[in-house]
């Protein structure tokens, strides 16, 4: 019977074996994967991974909005035929929200090993998309939002006023983050910068300018006493004053390193607007000696007829009246140059632009809420921060000429800032249309059907809302005034 | 003599050898029945010559597991009888030279003349369709009798007749309650089989587990690509059971659900597919068997196209011409007249006939395959075993397409000595290709690239431009797209997989009670794919990308079982055993978007950075677990079983969980007197419980590497750090009833399941920064009938006819997810449609966008530029379910003389799904519907709102407008139909030519010819377009309720000889 002891010790042995779990933390490891980030290692990934999601935006939606291009084969965009659902403003908010859960993630690590500088970086990253995502929604979960698994799964929808007040409160405490900063970017990973502290603080307070401006309209913000308090204390507030401190992401064009929106300009079936065109043309059309010289940077004669005028495509109208019923698009009408598909680096993010800096203090010059320089200075020195951006010589009787020279108007003003934001950011010439209503944009004849003949004013929320956050969807979609594309944002009352 | 010594063996042999004994002693009633036939003649001989006269026989009626106990012995024409005891023994008196009929249920009745011999011992043998045997879980063969729940087991010659197709393909249609998925159309290709319907909220995890000769085969499919509308387009090189030889199957076992597979813990709570290879040991001394098989595939349904209109364009100002770029079908008559037909290449050509030019059809090839396969098998008293080689090579309806397949297999078996036997099986298995097609709708997919070859086109081959070979632009498609023939020629997806998988096992008899078993099982395979594009529409600098995928897999497990009749009426059988698992997989892909020197495919001619991708995961499960198994009286069966399981991939304080299952069978027609007819009835009723961990490396919510170097950002998912195991109970009732002395047979199941704690990975706002959570929430009830009918309405010397008849019907509902949660999203398709799970829903509901309609449900139209379009709503509504509401298979085989015909039908009632591509013939003017209209407007059915009223649409509309905009491919409303198929599945004729080959070695030989998906028939007129079994192929796994430019329908005849020596 000796191997019946055997046996028990076996059987006993078996069970003990399945207890054997010793290692299986250690497997359960992919080893391939960080288990940790911080602030140094997750500033990379805030700083790039929303610009080509923000870019695709711009490219399909808001430089149609805008009119300052016609897709030829399918012109849903610019005739404001907007679905829900479409995935590159879906991808656009999920992106968006990522970037602001990493940079959360920086703040805290950031707050407890005293790096302000990353604090303060991260805090204007989520201003940005703050501010971007209410630009394309109006009322946006943010208080709540971009907190993983650990807060609430169906964050609520702050009302727009209150996604302002935040993004305000955020640039605010990154310049006083920055004031305070004597570490600088320690754990490295300034993509952006370079690790210039400096220009950090000017890219706060320029995007302070900015949304300030935005929400002028809406006496109880007091936007203009604000923006007087900036621009008259520079020490205070330090804000961009030269090209060389824009808030600019320069794409090295390697992949992965690279702009979406290089390859797309070379698409087929893709002209500059009439409107973009009719504009940069100068006064007489057939006179290219008239011409604005963004122009010819920009786009190509026509193939088919090189040496007549520039031609654009009318934003709005059917398929086969874009694709020109008077023969070939391709060939009849102007398309954008391949130079920007050639060198996939060329076209840059712009958070924003030295350029838009000028145009924003000329307005608030205009309107007297500053009393620094005058209009007419610092307009002019948006149109030549914007030429030299692009490097392009300003011909010497250009800021003379007649659909240029100043004219204290604010037309004049918002139609040099919005040929400026043609491959910066588009998205922020349709926050000035909203608020302004400048330039003046003709919807085309299809355009009226969907709209009513309104410029789109926002898109749809994410479908997926609908199903995973109802309860706050519905909510935000009645106080909005339904979840349409033409309702009224805060800031236009 | 050898039979004797056989049955002696046999019979000291453990029940735990049962495999093997099965095995074995099926070949000893192969080699005793020619004995028998022997004996019965000269016994015939004797009875002639001998005088009638009555006397006492007395016998014993066995099996191969041992006598037999009421086993019925009749005199043939007379009402005297008598029935074999519990010893099999029997005595009857009988007259000399009467015929005694000696029969058991499932067993081969046997007819013995009696002659001057006073002892007739009688051996059954089963009748053939084994299924009185079942393989159960751990690979522990039982009577069926026994078991509680649910099993199907085919000899595989049964369903290999056409030896085309892998086992997934060979089953379809053939089991209650198993549904399969494949991609069709392609030379290898996936599948996904699920049993008794969908439980779980993860659409991959309702596979069942795969056992081939008791090695758990890894089906876990590991992808490349994503979704089927991206330019990335997901490549189907076929998953694991395409690495199986079905020539070297023995037998093939569906055990449905968790109870038949509680023992194989939680990858078995699914059910499982246990397939045992041939031995070996079915003839003794030498054995040759060789099969040749060749066989044509070629497209048998196709999109119903329009011959009449070409592509279309205003050209120059002059309308009504052809310019490429513009749209569809929606051009001129090809009439001949003459036309400017420019293209991106040749703008401004001289006007040409205006014809139909591109045989889209014709662009597929009739895919030739070859099929061989030779095995050597040996058997000599206690060693046996087999050796089998099989080569593959076949080709896609698509040109340039293929898949190569080596088998090897090799199985050995051996009796040491009367205590210790081992068995050790090993398989090598290649399988290769230098290319096979990508699956999606996307420009660089064929499909797609078909699709929008405008009729007018000449389909062309030449596709580059002179001296400028792999650069685009290229020539033959419309500029959006790329040509047919360069997608089939250059954008190569070829693969190399490695495979080896066997196992060892050694079984030690320790008394005659008790006995052990180790066994060792090993999976392990390497895959090396390569995908190039040379530069193209979708690829404009061109790509190369590798694709590394190494996959082991390690089980051991040990078994001890005691098996004692504790008295004359009852038996106990007791096992517990202990299993280790261990998965381990390596995953990379490096890629490069830019190839520096054109028509390089190498990672070293990287333009710019490659882009690597990695990842490498090992997963540990540990188990022990236990049977009870009590038997009373042969008729009366009750069983418990218990498992723990230890998962590594759950957070340690969930790690453990444990799971029970009983059951209870009982054979009621020998408790009682049955009406005469009732030849058998059992019922059986079981309950189990299973638990199932999930993915290695989830729980750790580890960071991903960011986009750029030195860089790290979140997950898009992140899981909950108290995940536990999920959990399924299953109860189930089964009737196994025989009538008329076994012509007509039921087998009735009804299950419940009940799947809780399901570990979901759902979407969720993302606006909390991640795209979805996984965690555990859910309950999905799932209940069905199942019904097996086996007859054989003929049975005469010459003719026979059976027929076996399934059907299936079943229900998953979704009774709820988690509080908060309204819906969840299983699958999104293409074009923002939906599978979804709501509460109170079905498992498998479709929603998706759909029209606007008035109160009384007409179509809303609205004008837009002139013409009268349907509204398309921004809300999503439910608009159908992709499980079919019922199924049914019936198979009939007729023998006549040495002919049998075998005729398979599958019919499917029920089910929707989406069809993308349904959208795009549509648009894009390719098929028959869209002819009418072209020449003139047309007022479209529907309603106009006016001020809150409907009045009847009166407004007009082109055609052209209308296909365009009514089947835009949002419209997912506009674009989804009904399922319901019936399909010709397989007919085969083979004859046997053994009795004209008397005199020769050949011992078998056997020629059929057989075809495949032979013809389909759709309750849905346009579903004539495809074929109606449909899916999408995202990444690594299939989304049922898609279709997204789904390869034709192929049919495949072909002819297989057969033959041994």
């Amino acid at each position: 019977m000796k191997y019946i002891s055997k046996i028990k010790v076996l059987i006993l042995s078996i069970f003990f074996l399945g207890a054997c779990t010793g290692d299986f933390e250690e497997i359960n490891i992919d080893e391939n994967l960080p288990t940790t980030a911080n602030s140094g290692t997750l500033l990379p990934s805030t700083i790039f991974d929303g610009l080509n999601p923000h870019l695709n935006l711009q490219f399909e939606l808001t430089n149609q909005l805008m009119q300052y291009k016609v897709y030829r084969n399918n012109n849903q965009s610019d005739r404001y035929d907007l679905v829900s659902g479409a995935a590159i403003f879906d991808g656009f908010w999920e992106a968006a929200y990522k970037v602001m859960l990493d940079n959360n993630e920086s703040i805290v690590y950031a707050q407890e090993n005293g790096l302000n500088a990353y604090e303060a970086a991260a805090k204007i990253l989520n201003a940005f998309y703050g501010a971007s995502l209410t630009e394309l929604w109006i009322d946006v979960p943010f208080s709540e939002a971009s907190k993983g698994v650990s807060a609430s799964i169906q964050p609520a929808y702050d009302k727009q006023e209150d996604v302002y007040a935040k993004v305000l409160m955020l640039l605010e405490e990154a310049n006083t983050l920055l004031a305070a900063d004597t570490k600088g970017f320690v754990m490295k990973g300034d993509i952006l910068f370079g690790g210039d502290v400096m220009k950090w603080r000017k890219m706060a307070n320029s995007l302070h300018l900015r949304y300030l401006l935005r929400l002028s309209n809406q006496g109880s913000i007091n936007a203009s006493t604000k923006i007087n308090a900036i621009v008259s204390n520079p020490s205070t507030y330090p804000i961009i004053d030269s090209n060389d401190e824009a808030a600019i992401y320069d794409f090295s064009g390697v992949e992965p390193n690279s702009s979406d929106f290089s390859l797309k300009t070379a698409l087929s079936g893709l002209s500059p607007s009439a409107r973009f065109v009719s504009v940069l043309d100068g006064v007489d059309a057939s006179d290219d000696a008239d011409d604005d010289p963004r122009l010819p940077f920009f786009a190509t004669k026509p193939p088919a007829a090189p040496n007549g005028p520039f031609v654009g495509v009318l934003s709005g109208t059917t398929r086969e009246e874009a694709q020109g019923t008077g023969g070939n698009a391709e060939l009849y009408a102007s398309q954008f140059t391949s130079k920007f598909q050639e060198n996939r680096g060329l076209l840059d993010f712009v958070f924003i632009s030295n350029a838009e800096v000028q145009f924003i203090l000329a307005e608030a010059r205009l309107k007297n809420w500053i009393t620094t320089s005058t209009s007419k200075s610092y307009y002019e020195t948006g149109i030549a921060a914007n030429l030299a951006y692009w490097n392009i010589t300003m011909p010497v009787d250009f800021l003379t000429r007649a659909d240029v020279v100043w004219d204290d108007t604010l037309d004049t003003l918002m139609n040099q800032k919005w040929i400026a934001m043609f491959f910066n950011n588009t998205l922020e010439a349709w926050g000035d249309n909203k608020r302004t209503g400048l330039p003046n944009l003709i919807p085309g004849p299809l355009a009226t059907t969907v709209t009513g003949g309104l410029i789109p004013t926002r898109v749809f929320y994410p479908t997926l809302e609908q199903s995973v956050n109802s309860a706050n969807y519905s909510a935000a979609s009645s106080s909005i005034g339904g979840d349409k594309i033409t309702s009224k944002h805060w800031y236009q009352n | 003599m050898d039979l004797v010594l056989r049955s002696l063996l046999d019979k000291k042999l453990t029940k735990l050898l049962i495999m093997c004994k099965i095995k074995k002693v099926r070949v000893s009633n192969h080699s005793s029945f020619k004995m028998l036939s022997m004996l019965l003649s000269s016994l015939f001989l004797f009875a002639i010559m001998s005088v009638s006269a009555q006397k006492t026989i007395t016998g014993s009626v066995s099996d191969s597991n041992g006598p037999l106990p009421g086993a019925s012995v009749v005199v043939q024409g007379t009402n005297s009888g008598t029935t074999s005891d519990f010893d099999g023994n029997f005595s009857i008196s009988v007259d000399d030279g009467a015929i005694l009929l000696v029969s058991y249920v499932g067993y081969q009745t046997q007819s013995i003349t009696v002659g001057n011999q006073s002892t007739i011992d009688v051996v059954l043998s089963s009748d053939g369709s084994l299924e009185e045997v079942v393989v159960t879980a751990l690979g522990i063969v039982k009577l069926k009798e026994k078991i509680s729940y649910s099993a199907q087991t085919f000899m595989a010659e049964s369903i290999n007749q056409s030896r085309d197709g892998d086992i997934a393909q060979l089953l379809s249609g053939q089991v209650a309650g198993l549904s399969i998925i494949t991609n069709n159309g392609s030379a290898v290709s996936s599948s996904r089989i699920v049993l008794r319907g969908e439980s779980s909220l993860n659409p991959d995890k309702n596979q069942p587990l795969i056992v081939y000769d008791g090695v758990l085969i890894s089906n876990k499919y590991i992808g490349i690509g994503s979704s089927p509308v991206s330019s990335d387009l997901p490549i189907d090189y076929g998953n694991s059971l395409n690495d199986l030889n079905p020539d070297d199957f023995d037998t093939v076992t569906v055990l449905k659900g968790p109870k038949a597979a509680a023992l194989y813990g939680e990858r078995g709570s699914n059910g499982a597919v246990i397939i045992t290879s041939k031995s070996g040991k079915n003839k003794t001394g030498l054995g040759v068997s060789y099969t040749s098989g060749l066989s044509l595939t070629s497209v048998n349904r196709f999109w119903d196209e329009q011959y009449e209109y070409g592509g279309g364009g205003t050209l120059n100002g002059v309308p009504n011409q052809f310019r490429d770029g513009w749209g569809g079908n929606f051009g001129p008559k090809t009439n001949g007249q003459l036309i400017s037909q420019s293209t991106y290449w040749d703008p401004n050509p001289e006007p040409t006939p205006f014809l139909q030019k591109a045989d889209r059809e014709g662009f597929f090839r009739t895919g030739v395959s070859y099929n061989n396969n030779v095995a050597v098998s040996f058997s000599e008293d206690d060693v046996w075993g087999r050796v089998s080689l099989g080569r593959i090579s076949k080709e896609g309806i698509i040109p340039n397409t293929e898949y190569k397949k080596t088998n090897l297999g090799i199985r050995l078996g051996a009796n040491l000595n009367e205590k210790i036997s081992i068995d050790v099986s090993l398989n090598y298995v290649n399988g290769n290709s230098m290319n096979v097609p990508d699956i999606g709708f996307k420009s660089g997919g064929l499909m797609y690239s078909m699709l929008w070859v405008m009729k007018n086109f000449e389909l062309e081959k030449d596709y580059w431009f002179p001296n400028q070979e792999n650069t685009y632009p290229s020539k033959g498609a419309v500029k959006w797209s790329t040509s047919p023939h360069l997608i089939a020629n250059e954008n190569l997806n070829g693969f190399d997989k490695n495979r080896v998988f066997g196992n060892s096992r050694i079984s030690y008899k320790i008394n005659d009670n008790l006995s052990a078993l180790v066994r060792v099982g090993l999976d392990t395979y390497t895959d090396r794919r390569q995908s190039r594009r040379p530069a193209q529409r979708a690829f404009r600098t061109g790509v190369y990308r590798e694709q590394d995928i190494s996959l082991q897999e390690l089980s051991t497990d040990f078994l001890m079982t005691y098996a004692k009749e504790l008295n004359d009426k009852f038996s106990l059988e007791v096992n517990v055993g202990a299993s280790s698992y261990r998965q381990k997989i390596r995953n990379k892909i490096e890629r490069t978007n830019n190839l520096a020197i054109k028509g390089i495919y190498s990672l070293a001619n990287a333009g710019d950075i490659v882009a690597i991708t990695q990842r490498a995961t090992e997963k540990k499960l540990n188990s022990t677990y236990g049977t009870v198994e009590l038997s009373y009286d042969n008729k009366l069966y009750f069983d418990l079983t218990a498992r723990n399981d230890w998962s590594s991939t759950l957070p340690k304080a969930n790690q453990s969980f444990f799971y029970p299952s009983f059951g209870i069978s009982a054979v009621i027609s020998k408790m009682t007197e049955l009406p005469d007819f009732i030849s058998y009835l059992k019922l059986r009723t079981s309950f189990a419980q299973t638990g199932n961990s999930t993915d290695p490396g989830i729980i750790n919510n580890s960071y991903n590497l960011g986009v750029l170097p030195n860089s790290t950002t979140n997950p898009a998912t992140l899981t909950d750090a108290n995940l536990k195991s999920e959990s399924t109970q299953a109860s189930e009732f089964g009737i196994d009833l025989r009538l008329f002395n076994n012509r007509l047979n039921f087998d009735i199941d009804f299950y419940d399941y009940s799947t809780t704690n399901q570990i979901l990975t759902a979407p969720i706002s993302t606006s909390t920064g991640i795209s979805s959570r996984r965690f555990n929430a859910g309950e999905i009830k799932s209940s069905g009938i199942e019904i097996v009918l086996a007859a054989k309405p003929i049975v005469t010397d010459n003719f026979y006819w059976s027929s076996i008849f399934n059907f299936s019907k079943s229900k998953s509902e979704v009774v709820s997810l988690t509080e908060g949660i309204e819906t969840l999203i299983i699958t999104s398709g293409p074009q923002g449609g939906t599978i979804e799970a709501r509460p109170g829903g079905r498992m498998g509901d479709l929603y998706g966008r759909g029209y606007v309609r008035d109160p009384q449900g007409n179509i809303i139209l609205e004008s837009v530029g002139g013409n009268m379009r349907p509204i398309i709503d921004n809300n999503i509504k439910k608009l159908g379910n992709y499980n079919p509401d019922w199924t049914m298979g019936i198979s009939n085989i007729f023998k006549y003389k040495n002919f049998d015909l075998n005729i398979f039908l599958d019919y499917r009632n029920g089910g929707e799904f989406y069809s993308l591509t349904g959208s795009q013939l549509y648009r894009s003017g390719s098929i028959t519907e869209s002819l009418p209209h072209r020449e003139s407007d047309f007022v479209p059915d529907g309603v106009v709102e006016n001020g809150g009223t409907y009045t009847k649409n009166t407004g007009t509309t082109t055609g052209y407008d209308w296909y365009r905009a009514n089947w835009d491919k949002n419209n997912i409303e506009a674009n989804t139909y009904d399922t319901t198929f019936l399909k010709l599945r397989q007919v085969s004729l083979g004859i046997d030519l053994k009795s004209i080959l008397k005199n020769s070695s050949i011992e078998n030989l056997n020629v059929s010819i057989f075809g495949r998906n032979l013809a389909t028939w759709t309750k849905d007129n346009f579903v004539r377009h495809f074929d109606p079994e449909v899916s999408t192929f995202y990444g690594s796994s299939f989304r049922p309720g898609f279709e997204v430019g789904q390869l034709p329908g192929a049919g495949t005849y072909g002819i297989n000889i057969k033959a041994s020596f």
